[in-house]
């Protein structure tokens, strides 16, 4: 897939990590996902990374529980 | 005369008459060599049929019932061919006659209404959406209603100088009902037409050699739609498994018009053997009487309909061919009425956390991603215009950006999780 000028955006991309617009619709109430969808969304499945899908931490699980090896700013890159 | 003569005479005229009634009575088989005058069911003489021997394939469209005048209108009390053909019409489900022809008082009259303001009909959504592409303001503003059959009057020069609508008459312009199909040759003569578009079936050969008319039918088969519906989204390909590559590479199939195809995974729903009217309602396709802007505005069947079990189109319309028994919910295949069962979503689906997500916004495999289309314009040479059909000045080529098939990505549709595609 060719990549445009700026090596991070690719070419069906609607926005990019911070969650601005980098493409408008041309039908109404259309948007792409904004910075806190996108967080959630890139937060499905991390923990399998280092824990168990048995692991007891996923057991009673606090909705406002984050990992304390990544904070929320990790998640973006420079 | 004596009795017995007279009851002899009695006798033997009685047995004369019982014979001639035999032999020359209608159900006789001894049919007279001398021509009488061909009468319908209703009693009205058709004279078309002295000369006219073509064979109908269907029951409700008979001979004896309709004759030809019925459809094909000109003068069927003339036994003489230039009398009898005046005002003969080729095809009588175009739709510039049709209340004369399918749609008479006791044939289809309710369908002439809903087919002429149907989108395929009107195609009044790529019309406007290209106007506002051209930013063409004054025709959005003089034919707000704009539609296909406008462009085939002797209109005002606006009509006439738009650039956008000559190139609607070049590229978009066969693929709509008021398209003439005689006027053409090759793959284009087989669109359009009105109702034989998609109702028609038989071939040239066979009405030339074996005087077999061609079949009018309710089962209208994918192919038929998908004559038309390969652009755009290219819905017609992808969900028989059809990939329209990057065109001068490795292809499995060429389509009528010079496409090279791939051939890719199928919907599920064409692997069990469904059709698009098996899910797309009447109403969608041949219109509900409604003027609609866009196709968005006239669809109404959703994946909810039938495997949410709700029965009902967004509409309020239910469908027919969706049973449902005390053993479950089953869908009438239309083109030979097998039942089959409709599955019901899997619990995941229905959870709280996942409410905003559409059926299609995981299921949808692939969608075609077409980047980009350049387009050229070049006012030296010539194009056929598929509405005036005749080559005239000015040739639009289109030349695409890149192409790829892959997951959609998804947006956000009215807070509802929608894959989504370029072009």
């Amino acid at each position: 897939m060719p990549q445009t000028k700026d090596k991070r955006v690719k070419l069906s991309q609607l926005v990019n990590f911070e969650g601005e617009t980098l493409v408008k619709f041309n039908r109404k109430g259309m948007r792409g996902f904004n910075k806190e969808e996108i967080l959630k969304i890139l937060r499905v499945g991390f923990c399998l990374n280092c824990h168990e899908e048995n692991s007891t931490i996923f057991k009673h699980w606090k909705k406002n529980r984050r990992c304390p090896k990544f904070p929320d700013d990790l998640f973006y890159f420079n | 005369m004596s009795n017995k003569k007279a009851f002899l005479f009695f006798l033997s005229g009685l047995l004369l008459s019982l014979f001639l009634f035999q032999v020359f009575g209608s159900h006789s088989k001894f049919k007279s060599k001398k021509k009488e005058i061909p009468v319908l069911t209703t009693g009205k003489p058709e004279l078309c049929l002295l000369c006219h021997e073509e064979k109908i394939p269907e029951k409700v469209h008979a001979r004896e019932v309709l004759g030809c005048s019925s459809c094909h209108l000109g003068n069927p009390f003339s036994p003489t061919k230039e009398v009898a053909h005046r005002g003969v019409v080729k095809n009588p489900s175009d739709l510039r006659v049709i209340e004369k022809t399918c749609g008479k008082a006791n044939c289809h009259p309710g369908d002439v209404k809903k087919v002429r303001n149907s989108l395929m009909a009107t195609n009044h959504g790529i019309i406007r959406r290209l106007l506002l592409i051209f930013n063409e303001r004054k025709l959005l503003e003089n034919f707000s209603e704009i539609k296909v059959a406008d462009l085939y009057k002797e209109g005002s020069s606006l009509l006439k100088e738009s650039l956008a609508l000559d190139y609607f008459r070049k590229l978009c312009g066969s693929c709509h009902l008021y398209f003439q199909k005689e006027k053409f040759e090759g793959f284009l003569a087989e669109k359009g037409g009105g109702c034989s578009a998609c109702h028609l079936e038989g071939k040239k050969d066979d009405l030339k050699k074996k005087k077999l008319h061609p079949a009018l039918t309710k089962r209208v088969h994918l192919n038929k739609c998908v004559k038309c519906h390969n652009r755009s989204g290219r819905i017609g390909f992808t969900y028989q498994g059809l990939y329209e590559t990057d065109q001068g590479g490795i292809y499995d199939k060429l389509w009528v018009d010079g496409r090279e195809l791939l051939e890719i995974e199928p919907d599920v729903h064409f692997r069990a053997g469904l059709h698009c009217f098996d899910c797309h309602t009447r109403e969608e396709i041949m219109g509900d009487g409604i003027y609609y802007k866009n196709i968005e505005e006239a669809l109404e069947v959703s994946c909810e309909t039938c495997h949410l079990w709700e029965l009902k189109t967004r509409k309020g319309r239910t469908l027919s061919q969706i049973i449902k028994t005390e053993k479950g919910v089953f869908q009438k295949r239309k083109m030979d009425e097998k039942l089959l069962t409709v599955k019901r979503p899997s619990p995941v689906c229905q959870e709280k956390i996942h409410e905003r997500l559409s059926c299609s916004a995981c299921h949808a495999k692939y969608m075609p991603q077409c980047m980009g289309c350049h387009v050229r314009y070049d006012p030296r040479d010539t194009h056929l215009d598929k509405i005036k059909a005749k080559e005239t000045r000015g040739l639009w080529e289109e030349h695409e950006s890149y192409r790829t098939l892959e997951d959609p990505p998804l947006a956000l549709k009215n807070n509802k999780v929608v894959p989504v595609t370029p072009g």
